[in-house]
């Protein structure tokens, strides 16, 4: 295997130290080698071969998604996008960033948040360019991209469109699916194709991108993404309010929901949450359940929100409240996705739900009376307008945990809907399915598996189903 | 089976009465809004989703290829059954099935008209979003086809962005729903590739749709132009300013003036281009927005900004907007509509190179588009009539969609390639990349009996 890749790659792209393979093991399971190319073509040309010799790949890009999924059936080779960390193309008059997979998500948002967007060329009377520019007169300029999931240090873009991962911002602004524009990818027989574009629009052809996000690299290795982009906003707020408990809180979050305000976020969370949020400064002992708003636009848009929200509140008797301003806001939303974050020892466990919006009290009440009965410590995190919910389980017995895990996926199939483990050690991940039941369009996924991974190159078993 | 024992068998499934025959009825299925014809064997009009998966079983059965079929307003040949066999056309199902404020859903069969849906939720509060500009006459399982797009889309995205499941009919007449109501069901997202693949991988039976607030506040503006230049500039300085307005329109002098014949919707007919510029959101802030919409304006050399006063005002404008397609209709006999997009910030140049085109081929050519997405549509007029002028008019839309190419864009925006663009797909697409759709299709309907003959390109070897 190792002069196979040698034939490749440069010596210092192949990895088989033993010791260091250890630390790339997946559920358990050590690679027998590991590479980081640094081209597109390069990583192909390994695909290819993975292809042709039978072995087994799972592609690596800031390791923060690895604990999704089941565990692998077989392990060979692991991929190190590490290399294949270049911007492409910053566009920010367009709106759009291309880059490669393995460009770290943070780095990206600080390059992004200096681009200047504010100049462009005007038409003369031929319309023909001027070769002067004109720049607007805002006072701000850059743009991000309207991603935030946990870890963006370590993320990759490549691994987080894989994963489809989002945070708090989902709410308002999409995830990776609404966000990305076009890919290239490399097909497990080693091919690298093209979808999609850089610009809004487009229907040419399939919409091939929308297969590999959230595909969890097991149809393709995504290469390059471009992404459309947002303006920096003027202002940007937290605020945050806690509530006797979920029934205040819940009631509090639906009418926010229902009302014509336009907040980036809407977190409901239980009281051990606090404790990942010290920069809130709201005390623990206040109540039960808590909810935190994320908002951004126009200075008039936030303060007209700011006040809404203290008027909310007030109604709804929250028992204490809070506004923070853009730099504590973001402090805050990064200690909050730090939440249930594992303590050493073990692997973190982590239980994502899903279920109709309309069921969010029922599915929270019940939620929180299981973990309750389970004598576990367990944050709950509740994305309010979405329908979806996790709990972090820093610490516990695998025993008990299991037995909640299956708790809580029977009140969420209840309710219409269902539960993924998202991160669990192996031996859990072995007694709960961690997918939960495949449905009855899985036939078309497996024929889509099989047309484009025939030899079960690309993270075999990790996806629904054993794909 | 010969064909009168098909139309027989299709009648015990749907009752004979929805089964169209005769050559008038053929031959009224056999077009759309673009310029190639093909008839049926039959129509069939099913009126459930288990009628469609019976219909399909039966043409699977005896290897009929069959096509879908909503409003047909489709601009590519989407519609139109190149391979003969069965059109299924979706009249009879427009029932919207459910509307659940609750869960912002919406349920809705393939036939509904999008407008109507948009109508029925409004009096809710809520909106579904995109806003095709046939959107008085399109069916939403259309919309899903081609992933419809609309001035809107450029704040609040296409059709996909707001399609969260489907129920559809498979090649050999499965009944299968992909996607969910509920937010992130596990496997890969069939719904995403099924929207905008043309009816080519299912017919779809059920659509679930997300439905969202509607905004507090809406201001609608006129911005009128002395030169096509100053308008392109202030759409260029709009954007510079970090400012995403809902939609931000343009439409040039030959479009104003064929729309002011057609409907009166007050643009003034000496302007040589307007802009519709949307605002909505909350009302805090709005009104800076627009005031700092107006000065850019200004500096761009406007003539006027004028304001909707109200609802109605606000109507006008957009009728004449939503009507341009049909108003251009009345110059010539004929008109073909462009497509290509391009990165927004070489739209000003891709349009100079457009209206060159006109000239070099002889042909007048108007614009309208939606400026902030970069979505361009030349409407080229012509007399289908006159087979010179029409070699004339394929050749420059053929010449349009390479200069969208070449400025980084794409071949179609929001119609669609269906028969139309087949030729161009090698613009932007390597055999690969074909192939890798090919085995997309092939998953869905391995033996090329949905839609034959649109979007992939031959061959299908990579």
């Amino acid at each position: 295997m190792e002069s196979l890749l040698s034939g490749l790659l440069p010596p210092e792209a192949v990895l088989s130290d033993p010791a260091a393979l250890q630390d790339l093991a997946v559920d358990g399971l050590v690679p027998r080698a590991a590479v980081s190319p640094g081209t597109v073509e390069e990583a192909a040309r390994v695909i290819r071969l993975a292809n042709r010799e039978g072995w087994a790949v799972i592609p690596w890009g800031g390791g923060t998604s690895l604990s999704l999924g089941r565990p692998p059936q077989r392990l060979d080779l692991v991929l190190s996008l590490s290399r294949l960390n270049r911007i492409i193309d910053l566009d920010p008059a367009n709106l759009t960033a291309t880059v490669q997979a393995g460009v770290v998500l943070s780095d990206l948002q600080d390059l992004l948040a200096g681009a200047e967007n504010r100049c462009y060329f005007p038409l003369d009377g031929r319309l023909k360019e001027k070769a002067e520019a004109i720049c607007s007169d805002r006072d701000y300029k850059g743009v991000r991209l309207p991603l935030d999931p946990p870890r963006p240090d370590r993320a990759t873009l490549g691994g987080l469109v894989a994963a489809n991962a989002s945070g708090p911002q989902r709410h308002r602004f999409g995830q990776a699916r609404d966000l990305v524009l076009g890919l290239r990818f490399i097909l497990p027989t080693g091919e690298i194709i093209g979808a999609g574009g850089k610009t809004v629009k487009n229907v040419s052809g399939y919409d091939v991108s929308k297969l590999l996000i959230g595909s969890l690299g097991s149809l393709g290795l995504i290469a390059e993404m471009t992404f459309r982009l947002l303006p920096l906003p003027e202002e940007e707020a937290a605020w945050a309010a806690s509530f006797a408990g979920l029934d205040q809180a819940g009631a509090f979050a639906r009418e926010l929901l229902d009302s014509r305000l336009l907040p980036t976020a809407v977190e409901l969370l239980n009281r051990p949450a606090l404790k990942m949020a010290p920069s809130l400064g709201l005390e623990a002992s206040l109540g039960g359940w808590w909810l935190a708003v994320g908002l951004a636009g126009f200075g008039e848009e936030v303060e007209r929100q700011l006040g809404d929200l203290d008027w909310l509140a007030e109604r709804h008797e929250a028992r204490d409240q809070v506004r923070l301003e853009a730099g504590p806001a973001r402090r805050f939303w990064a200690e909050l996705a730090g939440a249930g974050r594992a303590e050493a020892g073990r692997p973190p466990v982590r239980f994502k739900g899903r279920f109709p919006l309309a069921a969010t009290g029922q599915v929270l009440a019940d939620w929180s009376r299981a973990v309750e009965e389970s004598g576990l410590e367990a944050v709950l995190q509740n994305r309010a307008g979405l329908g979806l919910a996790w709990v972090h389980l820093p610490s516990g017995g695998l025993e008990e945990i299991g037995r909640l895990g299956e708790n809580l996926r029977r009140i969420a199939a209840q309710a219409g809907g269902g539960l993924i483990v998202e991160a669990a050690p192996a031996e859990l991940k072995d007694k709960l399915e961690v997918w939960g039941p495949p449905g009855p369009d899985f036939a078309l996924m497996a024929e889509l598996k099989k047309r484009f991974d025939p030899q079960g190159v690309l993270n075999p078993g990790r996806f629904l189903g054993g794909l | 089976m010969d064909r009168a024992e098909l139309i027989e068998r299709l009648g015990r499934i749907v009752g004979p009465a929805n089964v169209l025959h005769s050559e008038v009825d053929r031959h009224l299925y056999s077009y759309d809004a673009y310029l190639e014809m093909a008839r049926p064997e039959a129509v069939v009009l099913p009126g459930s989703a288990e009628e469609v998966s019976r219909v399909v079983r039966l043409a699977h059965e005896h290897k009929v290829p069959v096509t879908g079929r909503g409003s047909g307003t489709c601009l590519s040949g989407g519609p139109v059954p190149i391979r003969g066999g069965l059109v299924v056309a979706f009249s009879r199902m427009n029932r919207i099935l459910n509307i659940d404020p609750a869960n912002r859903v919406a349920l809705v069969e393939p036939g509904v008209i999008t407008l109507d849906l948009q109508n029925e939720v409004a009096k809710l509060g809520l909106q579904y979003a995109p806003d095709p500009a046939s959107q008085k006459t399109s069916s939403l399982g259309g919309n899903v086809g081609e992933n419809a797009g609309g001035p809107h889309c450029l704040k609040y995205g296409v059709t996909t962005n707001h399609v969260l499941g489907l129920e559809l009919v498979l090649a050999d007449g499965r009944l299968v729903q992909v996607g969910s109501p509920v937010a992130d069901a596990p496997g890969y997202d069939l719904t995403g590739v099924v929207v905008g693949s043309e009816g080519t991988l299912g017919l779809v039976t059920k659509i679930y749709l997300r439905l969202i607030a509607q905004p507090e506040a809406v201001k609608t503006l006129l911005a009128i132009f002395e030169t096509i230049e100053d308008a392109s500039n202030t759409v260029s300085a709009i954007i510079a300013a970090g400012i995403v307005p809902a939609t931000l329109e343009m439409m040039d002098r030959l479009v104003i003036k064929a729309v002011e014949e057609s409907v009166q919707a007050g643009y003034p007919l000496d302007a040589e281009a307007v802009l519709i510029i949307e605002l909505d959101g909350l009302a805090d802030g709005l009104e800076r927005l627009a005031d700092q919409i107006t000065a850019i304006c200004r500096a761009n050399k406007v003539r006027q900004v004028r304001a909707a006063k109200d609802a109605a005002e606000r109507e006008a404008l957009w009728a004449g907007r939503k009507g341009a397609f049909g108003a251009v209709s009345r110059l010539r006999p004929n008109y073909m509509v462009c497509d290509g997009t391009v990165p927004r910030t070489e739209l000003p140049r891709v349009l100079a190179q457009v209206l060159e085109v006109g000239r070099k081929y002889g042909l007048a050519i108007g614009n309208v588009f939606h400026a902030g997405d970069g979505n361009l549509h030349p409407l080229i007029l012509f007399d289908a009539r006159d087979p010179e002028e029409k070699g004339r008019v394929m050749k420059a839309g053929s010449e349009i969609m390479r200069l969208c190419v070449q400025a980084g864009g794409t071949i179609s925006g929001e119609h669609g390639i269906g028969l139309e663009k087949l030729a161009e797909m090698d613009l932007i697409f390597s055999d690969e990349d074909v192939a890798a759709m090919w085995k997309i299709k092939r998953a869905f309907d391995p033996e090329e009996l949905v839609n034959p003959g649109k979007v992939l390109p031959r061959p299908e070897g990579g």
